[in-house]
């Protein structure tokens, strides 16, 4: 159910999200030393390749390059279409 | 990136932040700043008046569009060319939109306060029967929804939170494989405990797109 998950948070009708405040479950954000991932067991299951050298690399994984690319498949972009993306 | 990974032929990229415009010029946008110009008008003349296929980007953050501002003034779903610019409502604006400041906008199709600024542009530039996507977040009410414009033209939406995990198994092959570099949007890297900084220069748009945060 990914961000429509029933279970991870007791608080709102949203899945839950890290730092994105009550309403998501309340969880603490990513900027910081240390994070707590509540249900670790299904929550860390992407297991980066060796071929991944950086970090950065995968690091927009977590949010925003997920978010862009959703953006384009619910738009349902096709080879061919021009495309218009409100804020840069 | 998304777009172009996906086939898309043009990429019209819209915003007034000149560093966020420069960066998506260089993974290939086109570029629109809705300060000098309406970007349904370029739209429109550049895809000899078919429209495209539109992405919400930027939801409730956008110029005007602030909490605050949802019940107020503005937000008609018509097109607002001139005359919606009274000074209660510019005020209004200033006041929630901290380095906001569009009094000096030439556009004559910007419209202050107006909460459905962007989904009403969207609604004129979509391409008939296409799909409109708002990734962007909306968190309130939002009144005088232009339903109309929407059911004339045979436009569907499609939008809400991002079903990240969904999505990560297919993003990492195409990083791996190559696909795809995310790290072009990177513009700078601090240490942790230089976040007020980062987010002070985030929020002046001081040449800034993404920030990586290194704790130690």
């Amino acid at each position: 159910m990914w961000s429509q998950c029933d279970r991870s948070n007791p608080k709102g009708d949203l899945g839950a999200a890290y730092g994105y405040t009550q309403l998501l479950g309340g969880y603490d954000g990513g900027q910081a030393e240390y994070v707590r991932v509540p249900f670790a067991n299904a929550e860390a299951t992407l297991k980066v390749p060796d071929s991944i050298k950086t970090n950065e690399q995968v690091l927009f994984l977590s949010d925003i390059l997920p978010t862009g690319y959703f953006g384009a498949d619910i738009a349902n972009v096709q080879p061919g279409d021009d495309v218009a993306v409100f804020g840069a | 990136m998304s777009s172009f990974l996906r086939g898309a032929a043009r990429v019209f990229s819209v915003d007034h932040w000149p560093s966020s415009l420069r960066k998506t010029k260089e993974l290939g946008a086109e570029i629109i700043n809705f300060d000098n110009e309406d970007p349904v008008d370029i739209i429109k003349k550049e895809t000899n008046g078919k429209g495209a296929i539109c992405i919400d980007a930027v939801g409730y953050e956008a110029v005007g569009h602030m909490a605050g501002n949802v019940s107020g003034g503005g937000g008609n779903g018509s097109r607002g060319r001139g005359g919606k610019r009274s000074s209660s409502n510019n005020n209004n604006t200033h006041n929630n939109n901290k380095g906001h400041d569009h009094s000096r906008v030439s556009n004559p199709a910007y419209e202050l306060g107006n909460p459905l600024r962007v989904i009403t542009w969207m609604c004129q530039t979509a391409k008939k029967y296409s799909t409109i996507s708002i990734p962007g977040v909306y968190g309130s009410a939002y009144d005088q929804f232009p339903l109309g414009l929407l059911f004339n033209r045979n436009i569907q939406i499609q939008m809400g939170q991002c079903p990240v995990k969904k999505y990560n198994e297919q993003l990492l092959h195409l990083i791996e494989t190559g696909r795809i570099d995310a790290t072009k949007i990177i513009s700078h890297t601090m240490k942790l405990d230089e976040a007020p900084k980062g987010y002070e220069s985030f929020d002046k748009k001081e040449d800034v797109t993404k920030i990586v945060l290194k704790p130690k």
